[in-house]
């Protein structure tokens, strides 16, 4: 994967090796933020988004630019972005490092959390779900 | 880079720390790593504690490692039960303490046989914390506890999950 440079908070400059599946923040004026932008070569975290502004959520495959996932922002709603990162049968002969990208909305109805959660497997399979394992 | 995350497992009086584990094999000897055939546990005893943790050594750029759960899959055999300080609710942090193969008194709850719904291992005493710079959970402790009756052979592996925010 190629390398994008990350400017932290505290200034110091560092590596970040691009990930198979990215998002796109989408703003109401057009402009858009990429996680992994190709053109300056940069890497942003997820709380640099500007929730305010958000009109969709895009997560893409870095190799297929037709794989792609937008969501529709609307005001109230909160973009979900994770890895899960699941180390099974530690040991053993079976032992797998399996990534997950999980990635939706949530937002407050009634008084509760809604969420809605993609899950994009090994393989690219994809499966939604109302919850996403967090408490 | 992603966050870099690694197993840690502490062992002895003032802890000795192996990074980044091979295996969680468990036995009768207070090491990481260890042969169980060379040190097994005569039915009706238990295995030493395990005293485990997430180590963060680089953020890779993410803002945030969390949601940490741990379970454990396989058919235990006979009456064994591995118990863990692992639990969603009522959670405390656990202080380190020599491993020890009596009945453990951190861990006393039954470890998951499948994923949890929610974290079940906490950071810096929260099940609800996050890590965001370099560093350790709490400890996860663990011990297999058997019976007069269990016969060799029976195996649990150990699984380990946790979500990374970029």
């Amino acid at each position: 994967m190629p390398t994008f440079s990350y400017n932290g908070p505290d200034g110091a400059i560092q590596a970040v090796e691009g990930e198979p599946w990215f998002w796109i923040a989408h703003y109401r004026d057009g402009a858009c933020l990429p996680q992994f932008c190709a053109e300056t070569r940069t890497f942003h975290r997820f709380d640099e988004i500007d929730l305010g502004r958000l009109t969709a959520f895009e997560v893409r495959n870095a190799f297929d630019e037709a794989r792609a996932f937008r969501i529709r922002i609307a005001p109230g709603m909160r973009p979900i972005f994770f890895k899960r990162h699941m180390r099974l049968n530690v040991g053993t002969p079976q032992e797998q490092h399996v990534i997950l990208f999980c990635f939706g909305y949530q937002e407050t109805v009634g008084g509760r959390n809604v969420k809605c959660v993609l899950t994009i497997g090994k393989g690219g399979a994809v499966s939604i779900e109302n919850h996403d394992g967090r408490a | 880079m992603a966050a870099t995350v690694e197993i840690c497992e502490s062992n002895g009086a003032g802890q000795t720390v192996t990074h980044d584990i091979a295996n969680s094999n468990m036995g009768d000897a207070d090491a990481a790593a260890l042969d169980p055939v060379a040190y097994p546990v005569t039915p009706g005893g238990n295995t030493y504690e395990k005293w485990q943790r997430f180590h963060v050594t680089a953020m890779g750029g993410s803002s945030a490692i969390d949601n940490l759960k741990v379970w454990r899959t396989g058919a235990l055999g006979g009456a064994a039960v591995h118990v863990t300080n692992a639990r969603e609710s009522g959670y405390t942090q656990a202080s380190y303490a020599t491993p020890v193969a009596t009945d453990s008194t951190a861990a006393t709850q039954a470890m998951p046989a499948s994923e949890p719904t929610a974290p079940n291992l906490g950071i810096a005493g929260s099940l609800s914390a996050q890590i965001t710079a370099a560093g350790y959970s709490d400890y996860l402790v663990h011990q297999v506890q058997t019976d007069p009756g269990d016969t060799a052979g029976a195996t649990t592996t150990m699984n380990y999950q946790y979500d990374e925010t970029a």
